[in-house]
């Protein structure tokens, strides 16, 4: 099924099914949890939330993290699907690339200097993580790129832990040189968990990513003929340059925006898009949305594990994600040909 | 920046057999990557239908030429014009569906089918967010036929072999339906069989199609035996451009490749053959 090309149907066919695990991840996920509730007092029950404790629990406790989680995966996927087609590497991913440990060291800084302003309703923290995110692939990609677009594997993945340690250093430069109370938040924040998170700063980021989103699938096209390689796709009509430009602010801006409300969350980006591209094929059009569905219930099924497995010690979900991410990493190098 | 009045003009005061419209010309065209000059002064006109060979050791720029008429890469104001200008003034999108550029290979870590490949030759006439029309998939099927690739329709582009590959980015190229067909050393990684398959399908879309066939070509028997035009490099200079009889002299051969040849006629189609000597 992967081998057919794309057609209106095939494409419907996926997405509604990709669809349908969202929701029913969604709609049964806040229903697990340590505590048992009684679902038809939460919903039906008394609207006053300091009365009815299945309704907060199921309303103020879960839900929001839930939403929380489901962004954040979908975002991560995504980023991580676009990265692997612009650098021609299965391997790239937020992660990997040091574009998650840039975006973090953005948020850190913003926070230890205590920037509490914001731009057109941006928190300082998701912008300078922006901005980090951006800095990082702008660093990685210079160091890798060559005049034919031909990126060895070796040079990435090197150029990416490079980034990696070089910007985790300096978060800890930053972090060593904070008062007690910024190093407090700067350690919270850096666990990569979802519990922190408050509604307001995930309704703040969300137009990005949704911005960033509609792009990257308006360019899916372009991006699949760049995937093939940059002079075969410039002679079929891609403006290449442009693409890459576009491509990676855009998976930079993702995926900073949900770095800075949920702190790094490491190899959602690597494992999701590969899980998606062998049930839907390579072709980014399809790929792309599909990937957010799954990403989506991805992490929304990682953090239902992290509360649950040691109930009711809550384990950040980051390391959930680098346990299953690690492994699967190692797989896919030891996969490689050269 | 263009101005195709004193082109038209000049063009019509050259000998009769260079009436036929020109496509490409190359004026005094240099072209360096970084420090190193890889074209210097490379004077060319290729008109409609031309079937031409780029031949000449390594390193003497044939890939470089090749790239430089697919406006693959930067070349300066007016040094080379596509249908009378500058083929910079062109979008990307404009020259796909004029100017197709086959590399000597192509990879992908993804797992497209040949098709998806064949398919992404329809990119240039495609709108964003829009599916492959029925049309569109006649335009592959057809391509497809062609090529004799229908057979491996669905299989992964990455699993095929070297020749097989090759006939999929010539059907890719043939979706874009250009004027014109460049091709990287199309023959360069491909036994006997599939090296005759593979300019056998050229040589039918040059004469039935009237596809403008440009060829940076390794081996000079079969450039001799397919190609109408030879243009020979040495250190990115033009060292000699005409017929294969005009270009594949003892001489000339000796001087560019720096080894003793014999020059000998193909008592089967009168083609020329070249056979080096050991030292």
């Amino acid at each position: 099924m992967a081998s057919a090309i794309l057609t209106a149907r095939r494409f419907t066919l996926s997405l509604t099914g990709f669809g349908f695990l969202f929701i029913a991840t969604v709609l049964l996920a806040p229903l697990i949890g340590p505590t048992k509730i009684d679902l038809y007092n939460a919903l039906f029950g008394s609207s006053n939330y300091s009365e009815n404790v299945d309704a907060n629990i199921l309303f103020v406790a879960r839900l929001p993290r839930i939403l929380m989680a489901a962004l954040t995966g979908a975002a991560l996927s995504l980023a991580g699907a676009v990265f692997q087609a612009l650098l021609r590497n299965d391997l790239a991913a937020p992660f990997t690339l040091g574009v998650s440990s840039g975006a973090s060291l953005g948020a850190v800084l913003a926070i230890s200097l205590g920037w509490h302003f914001s731009i057109f309703g941006l928190p300082a923290f998701s912008i300078a993580a922006f901005m980090g995110a951006l800095g990082a692939i702008f660093l990685v990609f210079n160091l890798v790129k060559t005049p034919h677009g031909q990126f060895s594997t070796s040079l990435l993945l090197l150029a990416g832990v490079t980034a990696n340690f070089f910007f985790a250093s300096l978060v800890m430069f930053i972090h060593y040189m904070s008062d007690f109370t910024r190093s407090f938040q700067i350690v919270r924040w850096l666990m990569g968990s979802l519990d922190v998170t408050n509604m307001e700063n995930m309704v703040s980021v969300f137009p990005l990513v949704a911005l960033g989103t509609t792009v990257l699938i308006w360019k899916a096209r372009d991006l699949n003929l760049t995937s093939t390689g940059v002079e075969s796709a410039m002679s079929r009509g891609v403006d290449v340059e442009r693409t890459q430009k576009i491509g990676f602010i855009m998976a930079s801006l993702i995926t900073g925006a949900v770095v800075s409300i949920s702190g790094p969350i490491g190899f959602v980006g690597l494992i999701v898009p590969h899980i998606v591209r062998l049930i839907v094929g390579p072709d980014l059009r399809i790929l792309l949305p599909a990937s957010i569905f799954f990403g989506a219930s991805f992490l929304i099924l990682c953090d239902t594990f992290a509360r649950t497995l040691m109930a009711p010690v809550e384990i950040p979900v980051g390391v959930i994600t680098a346990m299953l991410g690690g492994p699967f990493f190692i797989w896919l190098l030891k996969r490689k040909p050269a | 920046m263009t101005n195709p009045q004193p082109e038209t003009s000049a063009r019509a005061n050259k000998a009769p057999e260079e009436t036929t419209p020109s496509l490409l010309k190359f004026n005094e065209l240099s072209f360096s990557y970084a420090d190193d000059e890889v074209l210097r002064q490379i004077n060319l006109n290729l008109r409609a239908g031309e079937w031409m060979g780029v031949i000449g050791p390594n390193g003497s720029g044939k890939s470089t030429l090749i790239k430089l008429m697919g406006g693959l890469l930067k070349s300066s104001d007016d040094s080379i014009l596509f249908r009378a200008k500058d083929i910079q003034s062109y979008s990307r999108a404009e020259l796909a569906r004029e100017i197709a550029w086959i590399p000597q290979e192509t990879s992908t870590p993804f797992s497209f089918s040949a098709y998806e490949m064949v398919m992404m030759g329809r990119h240039p006439y495609l709108k964003a967010f829009r599916f492959e029309s029925g049309e569109d998939h006649a335009i592959c099927d057809r391509a497809m036929e062609i090529t004799s690739t229908t057979e491996f329709k669905t299989r992964k582009f990455s699993e095929l072999s070297g020749g097989e590959k090759q006939r999929i980015l010539i059907a890719s190229a043939i979706v874009q339906s250009p004027e014109i067909m460049l091709l990287d050393e199309p023959t360069a990684s491909l036994d006997l069989k599939y090296q005759i398959q593979v300019l056998d399908i050229l040589k039918s879309l040059n004469r039935e199609r009237g596809i403008t066939m440009v060829l940076a070509m390794h081996d000079l028997n079969l450039a001799a035996k397919y190609c109408h035009r030879l243009v020979l490099l040495k250190e990115g200079r033009i060292v000699c451009d005409g017929t294969p009889a005009d270009v594949l002299q003892k001489d000339i051969i000796e001087d560019v490749y720096e080894v003793k040849v014999q020059i000998l006629k193909s008592p089967m189609d009168g083609s020329l053959l070249i056979f080096p000597e050991s030292e």
